[in-house]
């Protein structure tokens, strides 16, 4: 259990957050969704203690302030928004930073496999040979999410759950690779695993979280299942902008919703060791 | 027995995709590099204890110790000398020295996510040296009670003190929350060495003419002057400084994903930058201390061997300490034999090959950079 209490932070004189509170469930997918300069990145590293903050922020109980890096490595892995890599590091040694984090000490065999795996995961097996440098943005994304899954693989490890933190995490990928990154956030969500994701498109965050969070100007509009904070007059206000939920356009209008995808289940791997 | 086979079938190691080498995974010629570059260290360290000015051949002093041989007693007693007093010291201070070089770029490069740093290029050997040209101008007055407490030490551990106070300014200029600025950088390193220049300029305008002799000595970039006193001096922090680093190689790959990224991962970002830019400047001070300005060991290795064995700092390290020293040995035996019996400053022989190399980095980067 994610549970934050009275979080503000101020970044440069100027307050971005402001006495946010909530409590976010191992097993449970929630999404942080709201306008441009919200505070959901924000909010996001504050969970990281990227940013300094006031109030308490703890995870199973444990406050994160008291936590070493390493714990807190155990205990959740974070998606950044974008990565660039200076040096020409392939994208198999990226991901397999990942399996050394939060494991010291010495490696067991059976992890040898896991940027394959991990990469299967996101769609991109075979990849691994490849320089990070040279794939496009979207591929670069999925390397980085492919990383993050071997830093958590198990969702839940010794009876502990443990955390996805995801900063926009389908912002440059296409209709079919952002459903496979939601499934594979979903299914760690399912496996006991907690899932805390940034994310801009309504329609997923409403097809796959579980809560919502609404934020606008630094503070905590909606809380609850998307059904409760996808209302016209909840959304209309967040974003400053007429909204209507489950309106259709006129006909002759073309539109297409992630809700429709007839994809053929992806052929994941479980998640195991 | 079938219930034994699935036993076994469910107990195996998951041997599938471990049995097959991972593709990208480049840890095997990461190691292969490792023992080549040991074998190619000692190569250069045999070649470097066998040429040099007088002919003495440590080869013959071998044969004969060991009563292979006979020979002229003079002669002997003479080869005896220059091998255990010269070439031996001078080969050993070439290794630590192209080591401690060539890990404090590395170290530098890994701190800053840039190919580019270097200690040489921003100030921080600047920084080094005036620490030691204080040490020498003001060794007998001001500083006297220093240079006293610390004996052969005075001037390793000043130039260290130089080269620290100097990354730690770059570090703090250049460097906004975790992220470092590379025309920042490179500017604040020419500001900073050029400060530095200036007030070594002016120590060394008030120095007495022994201590120029003395300065003009130790600033040729050289490793002629190699005794045993100065690798007592300046070994055990080069050394030290080698084994710290040693340490840093997990972290410095995650820091590669951004400083914000690696803390994710469970470096302890702070005390890590901390005990990185404590190895550069040991390293780098003790180098400059001994050896006076010797460029481009930083640029030059790390840069080839991420090349060959690619960027991971676990086996880049080691290698670039063994390809260091080989060539900063290679390159003595190149300064000793080029205009004999004279001999060239190895500064020069070290710039003569990394000036176009760092140009070529440029022609090859300059789409990747936009600034």
């Amino acid at each position: 259990m994610i549970a934050i209490d009275g979080l503000g932070v101020v970044l440069g004189g100027r307050r971005i957050l402001n006495d946010i509170s909530f409590a976010a469930a191992p097993g449970r997918l929630t999404a942080i969704i709201g306008p441009n300069g919200s505070g959901k990145s924000t909010l996001l590293k504050a969970l990281c203690r990227d940013h300094a903050y006031s109030g308490r922020i703890s995870i199973d109980g444990r406050d994160i302030a008291g936590m070493s890096p390493l714990e807190a490595a155990c205990r959740r892995a974070v998606l950044p928004q974008s990565a660039s890599l200076p040096f020409p590091f392939t994208v198999r040694e990226v991901v397999a930073m990942g399996v050394r984090a939060g494991r010291p000490g010495p490696l067991g065999a059976a992890l040898y496999g896991l940027p394959e795996r991990a990469l299967e995961a996101v769609d991109l097996p075979g990849f691994g040979a490849r320089y990070y440098g040279d794939l496009s943005g979207g591929e670069q994304q999925r390397v980085q999410l492919a990383r993050v899954l071997c830093q958590v693989w198990q969702p839940v490890l010794d009876g502990q759950p443990r955390y996805l933190f995801l900063d926009e995490p389908v912002s440059s990928l296409d209709v079919k690779h952002q459903l496979i990154v939601m499934d594979v956030a979903r299914r760690f969500a399912d496996a006991g695993g907690g899932v805390l994701a940034v994310l801009h498109d309504l329609n997923l965050a409403s097809m796959y979280a579980d809560d919502l969070l609404a934020l606008a100007a630094g503070r905590l509009v909606a809380h609850g299942p998307p059904a409760q904070v996808l209302t016209d007059s909840t959304i209309g206000a967040v974003f400053d902008a007429p909204l209507r939920v489950g309106a259709t356009p006129a006909p002759g209008q073309p539109f297409v919703l992630p809700q429709s995808a007839q994809l053929a289940p992806f052929s994941h791997h479980a998640q195991v060791a | 027995m079938a219930g034994t086979m699935l036993a076994q079938t469910l107990d195996a190691p998951r041997i599938g995709p471990a049995e097959r080498r991972a593709e990208g995974d480049r840890s095997r010629l990461g190691r292969l590099a490792i023992v080549v570059l040991v074998g190619l260290l000692l190569v250069a360290m045999a070649l470097s204890m066998t040429t040099g000015a007088s002919g003495a051949s440590a080869w013959s002093l071998l044969t004969h110790g060991l009563g292979w041989a006979q020979g002229d007693a003079a002669a002997l007693a003479r080869d005896h000398a220059v091998v255990l007093n010269i070439r031996l010291p001078r080969m050993l201070l070439g290794v630590l020295i192209g080591a401690g070089l060539a890990v404090s770029g590395l170290l530098m490069q890994g701190l800053f996510r840039n190919p580019l740093a270097d200690p040489g290029l921003v100030g921080v050997s600047s920084g080094s040296a005036l620490g030691a040209v204080g040490v020498i101008v003001l060794g007998t007055t001001v500083l006297a009670p220093v240079t006293q407490a610390l004996g052969i030490f005075a001037l390793p551990v000043a130039a260290f003190g130089g080269g620290l106070l100097t990354t730690a300014i770059l570090y703090r200029v250049a460097t906004r929350s975790g992220q470092t600025a590379i025309a920042t950088m490179l500017l604040a390193g020419i500001a900073l060495g050029a400060l530095a220049g200036a007030i070594s300029g002016i120590l060394v305008y008030v120095a007495s003419d022994a201590q120029l002799r003395d300065l003009t000595f130790w600033g040729m970039g050289s490793l002629a002057g190699a005794t045993w006193v100065k690798i007592a001096a300046a070994g055990p922090i080069i050394a030290l400084a080698l084994c710290a680093s040693a340490f840093l190689a997990q972290g410095l790959n995650a820091l590669t994903l951004g400083e914000a990224t690696a803390a994710h991962l469970g470096v302890p970002v702070q005390r890590f930058k901390r005990i990185t830019i404590l190895a550069v400047a040991a390293a780098t001070g003790a180098s400059v201390a001994v050896s006076g300005g010797i460029g481009f060991v930083g640029i030059v290795v790390p840069h080839l061997l991420r090349l060959v064995i690619g960027p991971d700092h676990r086996y880049l390290l080691p290698a670039t300490a063994l390809l260091g020293a080989s060539f900063l040995l290679l390159a003595d035996a190149l300064s000793r034999t080029i205009v004999a019996p004279a001999e060239l400053p190895i500064g020069i022989v070290t710039a003569a090959f990394g000036g176009p190399f760092f140009l070529w980095i440029l022609l090859r980067r300059r789409a990747a950079f936009s600034w």
